[in-house]
């Protein structure tokens, strides 16, 4: 409540507590990227502008998850347009680099599957490979997370799948 | 524990990825300054030469552009106009020479200008403005309700969201710098006195949104008010002592400030100090997670911790800080090897949060 009426403190308080949340969703959608920071930035000072708008406080987390998953998509969108218009060097990611050196082997392996093809996927299939592979979330919790509809998002991940066994048999 | 990803099913906790304190303090420094929060550093360019002036000339610039310094103009333009900045401040000169500078994130809008009057309406942020004076000409800045009347001269206004009002009063700051000259201010709402602030003088107001929080919350010490009502405003409002809760703003932001700095046991001693002096300040349950955290996290002071830690539940103004005072209490004690806290606060933690984001890490934790 006293983060809704503005108060500086709250709003730290609310701040520090989902900003780890916020910045790994958005280091796992956009890994090594240099606009994460700015991106997640801009998600909590739209949050904190329109919690008032929020019915339950309790559910900040999750709003604040799908306002990071959307500014992500948005970004994306805009990039792989400016890379079709040759105004963008496609990104490069080693995939070897996402597991953390604690990871185990078999988990290690599956995070660089996944990594290893997202560069090639269109925004929404990224994005929903990501939540279902590596966050680990169901398919109606990502349609809630990215404003999409349940047969949209299972249509973005038959794709990124189909990406995943191909590179599986090379 | 710190790391909420950790508490994350699938592969997303073994992702590699810097979640550190110094990230998030960045990260939350530039938030808070986008939300305005941040004072202190804003008059330093009111000296730069400012002004508004020609009655014909007026202003369509819209500085939504990202150059690194500020940006200099020439134009005319219309009423209705505005001048907006993103993250640059904007100097804009007139025909006349006169000029104006916009900070960073504000808007002005040009409410009217005819042959003898111009009135800009600052939005939101900070305005500067060095006006030359021209016989037959007024010149004012609206802001929140209250209006300044120019009588050629240079100064700044400000229109800033109240920082957890000062009087318990939420809405927006209103704030009058006078360099040199003088100007004459006409406060918000309907029986608001003129006063009358010479250079080096200041005035301000805290507004409630749009109109009217009564009297001048800060006229300055030494503003001279023309009218009777406003010298009494004057007066009582210096006779008023200095609210507490002040001190443990201040308090706070030093300690946070101490804490960037790698200052830590400054930083841990002003949040105490915060405690000791303001326990019933609303910042006071912060205070106290902030403390606990130095003292667990960086100075290794688990009994110190614990205590900290008991505190900031007690005083936990939300549900949230709670959960995580608890969580951090349960891991603190079992580090102390304080058997009796550490039981309670993981019963506790387990009985009031069956769903809570730590419940995983809480649970598994060994009070023995």
């Amino acid at each position: 409540m006293a983060a809704r009426a503005g108060e500086a403190w709250a709003q730290e308080a609310l701040f520090k507590r989902h900003a780890r949340m916020a910045l790994g969703l958005a280091h796992r959608l956009l890994p090594r990227d240099e606009e994460v920071d700015d991106i997640v930035q801009d998600c909590f000072v739209s949050a904190l502008k329109r919690l008032g708008s929020l019915d339950n406080p309790q559910a900040f987390a999750a709003w604040l998850g799908s306002i990071v998953v959307r500014a992500v998509g948005k970004r994306l969108r805009r990039r792989r347009l400016l890379t079709r218009l040759g105004l963008r060097v496609p990104e490069e990611l080693d995939p070897d680099t996402m597991a953390a050196p604690s990871a185990p082997g078999e988990v290690a392996v599956e995070l660089r599957r996944v990594y290893a093809v997202i560069g090639s996927l269109p925004a929404e299939a990224r994005v929903a490979l990501v939540l279902r592979r590596v966050d680990g979330l169901e398919v109606p919790d990502i349609a809630r997370r990215m404003g999409l509809s349940l047969s949209t998002v299972k249509r973005r991940l038959k794709t990124a799948e189909e990406f995943l066994e191909r590179s599986r048999a090379r | 524990m710190n790391d909420r990803e950790q508490d994350n099913d699938g592969l997303a906790q073994h992702v590699r990825v810097d979640l550190s304190e110094a990230r998030v303090e960045r990260v939350w420094g530039r938030v808070s300054d986008r939300l305005g929060r941040r004072r202190g550093r804003g008059w330093a360019w009111a000296g730069a030469g400012l002004c508004v002036a020609a009655v014909a000339a007026i202003i369509i610039v819209r500085a939504r552009t990202t150059v690194s310094e500020t940006q200099v103009a020439s134009v005319s333009a219309w009423e209705g106009a505005q001048l907006e900045t993103a993250a640059d401040a904007l100097a804009v000169t007139l025909v006349d020479g006169s000029s104006l500078k916009l900070e960073p994130r504000s808007r002005v809008e040009v409410g009217s200008r005819t042959a003898s009057a111009v009135k800009l309406v600052l939005a939101r942020g900070r305005i500067a403005c060095d006006v030359t004076h021209r016989p037959g000409r007024s010149f004012v800045v609206a802001a929140g309700g209250v209006e300044v009347r120019v009588i050629g001269t240079r100064f700044s206004v400000a229109n800033e969201e109240a920082e957890n009002g000062i009087d318990g009063t939420d809405g927006t700051r209103v704030e009058v710098r006078v360099e040199r000259g003088v100007v004459e201010v006409r406060g918000a709402g309907p029986n608001a006195a003129i006063v009358r602030v010479e250079a080096g003088h200041s005035w301000s107001q805290v507004t409630k949104t749009e109109a009217l929080a009564g009297e001048a919350e800060e006229p300055a010490a030494s503003a001279e008010p023309e009218a009777e009502a406003g010298r009494k405003a004057s007066q009582r409002a210096a006779r008023k002592p200095a609210p507490a809760v002040a001190d443990a703003r201040e308090l706070f932001e030093q300690a946070r400030s101490l804490w960037r700095a790698g200052r830590i046991d400054a930083a841990a001693q002003t949040y105490q100090t915060l405690l000791a002096s303001h326990p019933r300040d609303p910042r006071a349950g912060l205070a106290a997670f902030e403390l606990g955290r130095l003292r667990m996290d960086r100075l290794g002071d688990m009994p110190g911790a614990v205590r900290a830690l008991e505190q900031a539940v007690a005083l936990a103004p939300g549900a949230e800080l709670r959960e995580d005072a608890l969580a951090r209490l349960a891991a603190a004690s079992a580090a102390a090897h304080d058997r009796s806290v550490c039981k309670r606060a993981r019963d506790r933690y387990l009985a009031d949060y069956p769903g809570g984001v730590h419940h995983r890490t809480v649970d598994a934790t060994l009070c023995d």
